[in-house]
């Protein structure tokens, strides 16, 4: 059974569809909040996300948007995302809430995001998807699809978000995200 | 104590991450959880964080948060009747 | 796919029957701490004395698991899954290519970092991995290990009990933290003796918050409905359940339960003796509940006093003896990120001997 397949690229600089480039309006504020405000201003639960689930969620809103799901599809899409060094950028964040013994005060809105597999929770609550989440920790991007493929192929599952997003800082990430379904 | 109110506003916004949000769109008396602002439960903890950074007080029980966490204005007094700092 | 060996290393004991054996003692290694870590408030946790480092248990579990299945983990045909959430020192990639390289493997691991699901969507992934053929055996590794970072945000989080935790009781007050390692060698022949073998597997997403339980336990009743397929509840020998001990997660999984129609199963939860052993949970409770069933023992849930769910479940404080040959059980847990996993386990006792 094939798949039909689109997919989304963001980069600090960049973003494209399918190859070819999305247009916004770039601001002081850098492309994860430009996008923001371009496809899904009002969602303010945005603000409170770490760059890992932000960057996550606003490039599967952009894909849903495009190519919306059907009810059923939604009911049962999968999230299966990775990255090669899981929450890291987010765990040095809440790390200086409780490194200095004079200012301790642990943030418990941070320290939430200090799982990496909050970014599909994140998009699962946004699209109503119940389908399964779950995240890897892989050395590649081509591990992960590979992996995600078959699984995908073996359980018969009708929808997926199939995705490698990862954040090093607030100036180095990437996400590459496909949308696979079947007719 | 209208000064403390707005500060507190002021830090409801900054802790909370309400970016589109000033200090004016925060009613004094409207219910900070369910119907008005519409905090959840990581909101609840993260203000329990603020009394403790700000005005030196502890919470140790979060059900005790559903008490001063009704409104700006019964959070405001709280601190003002139990602030260390 | 068969379990063909297993091995618990854990603050109680080394080797999964030594503990079994101390469980059905009574035994716990949950003790008091007071400023172990920086800066952290006083808690009751499940702790190794001698702070082994998180590769350093990986790989000694591994070890003892591989002599007892007696493999080549150094063939191609192995595949080693990791489920940790926090690694080692907050590094996961690194520590697990150091492992699979001890080890002389030449495939890249795969680590699952799936909040506390990670040790039952681990057993998923290698349930998958096999059956595309590419492996023969995968060695499932789950481990995590406590750290000022660990405890501090769960305090934050006013999920930590003082004292020892009570899962599903009414005085329940929140979790405890624990450090363990646990190994599971799952392979696709049958090795020809009594084993355990995964018949069924599913994962689910509440889409409600991404920490709060979902109140209707969407998520989690989506996977015992999947796992029951083609099962009869009364084959159902016991529900292996996550039990935190915090007053929403056991809620939740009463209600989950509840709507499943599976109340009246019995209930084994294993927090109580060793904490919330995180990335290590998933493996560890699915080796006890088999362990124990085998042994004809339903583990009973120390502290237990009185029902503290709003559906009463088949739960116990005192040891029950199963008084039959075990048939199958669901192990089934729930995490940050709103994700849930349940998976089915089949006792293999005769017909293919």
């Amino acid at each position: 059974m094939n798949y039909n397949e689109v997919n989304i690229r963001i980069t600090p600089s960049s973003a494209q569809m399918n190859g070819e480039d999305i247009a916004w309006s770039p601001s002081d504020r850098g492309i994860l909040f430009d996008l923001f405000q371009k496809y899904a201003k009002g969602y303010a639960k945005f603000y409170k996300m770490d760059t890992l689930s932000q960057l996550g969620f606003i490039a599967t809103e952009i894909l849903l948007q495009h190519y919306p799901l059907t009810p059923q599809q939604h009911d049962e899409c999968a999230i299966v995302f990775g990255n090669s060094c899981a929450s890291i950028k987010n765990d040095r964040d809440y790390l200086q809430t409780i490194i200095d013994p004079n200012s301790y005060y642990p943030s418990p809105s941070l320290f939430v995001y200090t799982l990496p597999n909050i970014v599909t929770g994140e998009i699962a609550i946004r699209h109503k998807l119940y389908g399964e989440t779950c995240f890897y920790v892989l050395e590649n991007k081509e591990q992960l699809f590979e992996l995600a493929d078959h699984q995908l192929r073996l359980m018969h599952i009708n929808a997926a978000l199939i995705g490698w997003v990862e954040c090093e800082n607030e100036n180095n990430f990437y996400a590459n995200i496909k949308l696979l379904w079947k007719n | 104590m209208e000064e403390l109110i707005l500060e507190l506003k002021q830090q409801i916004i900054e802790v909370l991450n309400f970016e589109d949000m000033t200090p004016t769109d925060i009613e004094t008396d409207a219910p900070l959880f369910g119907e008005g602002l519409g905090l959840d439960s990581i909101d609840a903890l993260e203000l329990i964080v603020l009394l403790d950074k700000g005005y030196g007080i502890k919470l140790a029980d979060p059900k005790a948060g559903k008490e001063v966490f009704k409104s700006v204005r019964v959070m405001a007094e709280y601190i003002q009747a139990n602030r260390t700092k | 796919m068969y379990c063909i060996a297993h091995h618990i290393l854990s603050p109680l004991a080394n080797g999964s029957k030594a503990n079994l054996q101390a469980i059905l003692l009574g035994e716990s290694a949950l003790s008091s701490y007071h400023q172990h870590f920086p800066s952290v408030e006083p808690f009751c946790a499940s702790l190794f004395e001698s702070a082994p480092t998180f590769k350093q248990l990986c790989i000694q579990s591994a070890s003892q698991a591989i002599q007892e299945a007696n493999i080549d983990a150094s063939s191609s045909a192995v595949v080693f899954v990791i489920s940790t959430t926090k690694g080692d020192n907050l590094q996961l990639l690194s520590p697990a290519q150091q492992i699979v390289r001890h080890f002389g493997n030449p495939n890249s691991p795969i680590v699952v970092s799936n909040a506390c699901v990670s040790g039952v969507s681990a057993q998923i992934a290698a349930w998958r991995l096999l059956r595309s053929g590419k492996y023969t055996t995968a060695i499932v590794i789950g481990c995590d290990v406590q750290s000022q970072f660990i405890v501090s945000g769960f305090q934050s989080f006013k999920a930590l009990s003082d004292s020892p935790c009570r899962p599903f009781d009414a005085e329940r007050t929140g979790l405890n933290l624990g450090e363990a390692v646990a190994t599971m060698i799952y392979s696709i022949e049958c090795p020809k003796k009594a084993c355990w073998q995964l018949t069924a597997a599913s994962m689910h997403n509440d889409a409600n918050h991404i920490s709060g339980p979902s109140r209707t336990g969407e998520g989690s009743y989506r996977c015992l409905v999947d796992v029951m397929q083609h099962c009869d509840t009364a084959d159902i020998h016991a529900l292996s359940v996550h039990g935190t001990a915090t007053p929403y997660n056991d809620e939740m999984e009463a209600i989950a339960i509840h709507r499943a129609h599976m109340h009246e199963v019995p209930i084994l939860a294993f927090k109580g003796y060793y904490g919330h052993t995180m990335g290590a949970a998933g493996v560890l409770e699915t080796i006890l509940t088999m362990f124990a069933l085998e042994n004809g023992t339903l583990i009973g849930n120390p502290r237990y006093e009185a029902c503290g769910t709003s559906y009463a479940l088949n739960i116990t404080k005192e040891h029950r003896s199963l008084g039959k040959l075990p048939m199958h059980f669901i192990k089934m847990m729930s995490g940050f990120g709103g994700c849930n996993a349940a998976i089915r386990l089949s006792y293999c006792g005769c017909d293919e001997l």
